[in-house]
């Protein structure tokens, strides 16, 4: 396998236009949900089920199989990305 | 009465090269700097002096504040009403040397480097349709300029080609921390409601919005909803790159400056679901007509601390959280947009145009597939859909959500290129879509023909050799004529004939003029 090291030097373009100061409220101060219990996002009880969300996620499951099929391969991709400081 | 609300966005695009050593090395406001040139040759762009020695920022709440900016300085209406000076030689020598280049599209749009990203700004848009249409076509002239940067890049090094790519991304934030913008834009009557108020009643529409029109991002080791919110500390402020407030005091017109304020929205994520615009923009637009009309009760609506909510909402992903308002109830994000709704659905209810009617009747759909079966909102929001990606992504793999894959499968939900993932969704007609491709074919060459926009693209159409500098407001020639326009002033209806039959613009400035 190539060494991505040696073939790379990756120049990251970044946010130059608005220097980021530390955010005052990290993300990790989760709030409480307020009296319900945590459901995660997306999924819905069966008979709440709609064809417009079924279609949805076979779209989805359609695009992550093709992603998968297309050989990027992530690992890869990752590494040309941590060299570069991106994201 | 409220004005029309014409509208436009400023989108800052996010860069990543894969560099290798052989090819020339640039530095982040340089490649920026390439891309516009690039923009300008693919999207048939004509470089122009950018006039902005006429653009005068003021502080919004200057009046109530006590407080004036000390960049500030001349207003708008003090400056000679047609005839201005050209910039000096050493203004120019200092812009060219930030690598400022300003390209005015056919559209009317503007794409310059801002720093150290190219940013696409649409035209002066009368509605929303026009504007998704509008923002889509800078999509897609930036994935243009991009395709043809690459091609010339990889001719020229041939040996190190497949190592080298350019990738360019519509959204807010990087792994560094920074945040760069997506900013909105609406005039409002200057004379309907005072500064100070019309913070007031906007910000709580601000800061819960995202419920709809969040982008969705990994912090940390968990998703929330909006790129952008944790960026924001302050309640109000000048600054859009430090200390970012959340209601932008920026006064700065390019218009009437005793009739307009062209208030400016530096809070939203970028989005690329058109739903989500529509929802983003076309809700704001209401209630922004609202507050003209005076129909909305602050009292209402005021939240104790809107910078901190802001915060909370955006990890709220149940929306279940309750937040504390001014009068001490407890109200949940949707809750705050109901009131904001109920007042829509009184004003705009029997009397409203065809277009308010339409965005009261999105806005109904919205809250309520959100409270009851968000996952019939999965194609519309942006949040959403980047949840249920990753999340599909996540069970298959068993992997945190801070794990690198995930990372780089929410960043790429962003690259403008057609493998991009949202651009692979569309293919697989999961988004829902306001425009369609032939709305957006027609607005990357065309520009609305219904604002000043359309003055500014004909005239650089027509006499493109006459032109000494441009700017929002106004075209100016060679020989010191100028031409000026309110918003609404330009239209294809006012001065389409004229611009047809004009032999120069020195003569279209007469006939307009009289």
């Amino acid at each position: 396998m190539t060494n991505m090291k040696e073939v790379y030097r990756p120049q990251v373009v970044y946010g130059a236009a608005e220097q980021q100061q530390p955010p005052k409220y990290g993300p990790q101060q989760q709030p409480q949900p307020a009296g319900t219990q945590p459901q995660p996002v997306g999924t819905q009880p069966a008979d709440q089920a709609v064809e417009d969300h079924a279609d949805a996620s076979d779209g989805i499951d359609d695009v992550l199989d093709e992603l998968e099929e297309d050989g990027i391969e992530y690992a890869e991709l990752l590494e040309k990305n941590r060299q570069s400081g991106g994201q | 009465m409220a004005i029309p609300k014409i509208m436009g966005t400023e989108t800052e695009y996010g860069l990543q090269l894969f560099h290798p050593r052989e090819a020339p090395f640039h530095y982040p406001s340089e490649l920026a700097s390439i891309v516009v040139d690039y923009v300008a040759k693919t999207a048939g762009g004509q470089f122009v002096q950018w006039a902005y020695e006429f653009e005068n920022q003021q502080d919004l709440l200057r009046d109530f504040a006590g407080v004036t900016n000390s960049h500030a300085h001349r207003p708008l209406r003090e400056l000679p009403p047609v005839r201005r000076p050209w910039p000096s030689d050493d203004f120019i020598s200092a812009v060219r040397q930030d690598h400022r280049r300003d390209v005015l599209l056919p559209n009317g749009a503007r794409a310059y480097p801002d720093h150290a990203h190219p940013e696409y700004s649409t035209p002066e848009c009368m509605t929303v349709h026009e504007l998704i249409a509008q923002e889509k076509a800078g999509e897609r002239i930036m994935e243009l300029a991009r395709k043809e940067m690459m091609r010339v890049y990889k001719e020229a090094f041939v040996d190190c080609a497949d190592d080298l790519e350019l990738l360019l991304y519509k959204m807010n934030v990087d792994s560094f921390g920074n945040s760069f913008g997506a900013h909105e834009n609406y005039f409002v009557d200057r004379k309907a409601q005072s500064p100070l108020q019309l913070m007031h009643e906007l910000v709580p529409h601000l800061v819960t919005r995202i419920i709809y029109c969040g982008s969705g991002d990994i912090k940390g080791d968990h998703f929330e909803i909006s790129q952008r919110a944790c960026h924001f500390s302050e309640l109000h402020g000048l600054q859009t790159t430090h200390d970012r407030p959340v209601f932008n005091t920026r006064d700065e017109p390019h218009a009437d400056a005793e009739k307009y304020i062209r208030l400016h929205v530096i809070c939203g994520d970028a989005n690329m679901s058109e739903v989500s615009l529509l929802m983003k923009m076309g809700f704001t637009r209401l209630v922004l007509e609202l507050i003209e009309d005076r129909v909305l009760d602050v009292n209402k609506v005021a939240l104790q601390d809107p910078v901190s909510a802001f915060h909370e909402i955006s990890q709220d992903l149940e929306l279940s959280c309750l937040y504390r308002m001014a009068d001490d109830r407890q109200l949940t994000a949707i809750n705050i947009q109901e009131l904001y709704l109920d007042a829509a659905q009184k004003h705009f209810g029997s009397d409203g145009t065809d277009e308010q009617k339409m965005y009261v009747r999105e806005w109904e759909r919205a809250l309520d597939l959100l409270k009851n079966d968000r996952g019939k909102l999965t194609r519309d929001v942006d949040w959403l859909l980047k949840y249920d990606l990753l999340d599909k992504y996540r069970a298959r793999h068993h992997c945190p959500w801070d794990a690198q894959p995930m990372r780089l499968l929410a960043l790429r939900y962003h690259d403008i290129q057609e493998s991009g993932n949202y651009n692979r969704l569309v293919s697989k007609g999961v988004p829902r879509r306001v425009v369609t491709e032939e709305d957006i074919q027609r607005a990357m060459m065309s520009p609305p023909e219904d604002t000043r926009a359309y003055a500014r693209a004909g005239i650089a159409k027509r006499f493109p050799h006459a032109i000494r500098c441009v700017n929002w407001e106004g075209v100016v020639g060679m020989n010191g004529e100028s031409l000026l326009f309110n918003p609404q002033n330009g239209t294809k209806k006012q001065v389409g004939a004229t611009l047809d039959s004009a032999t120069s613009f020195s003569q279209l400035v007469k006939e307009v003029s009289s």
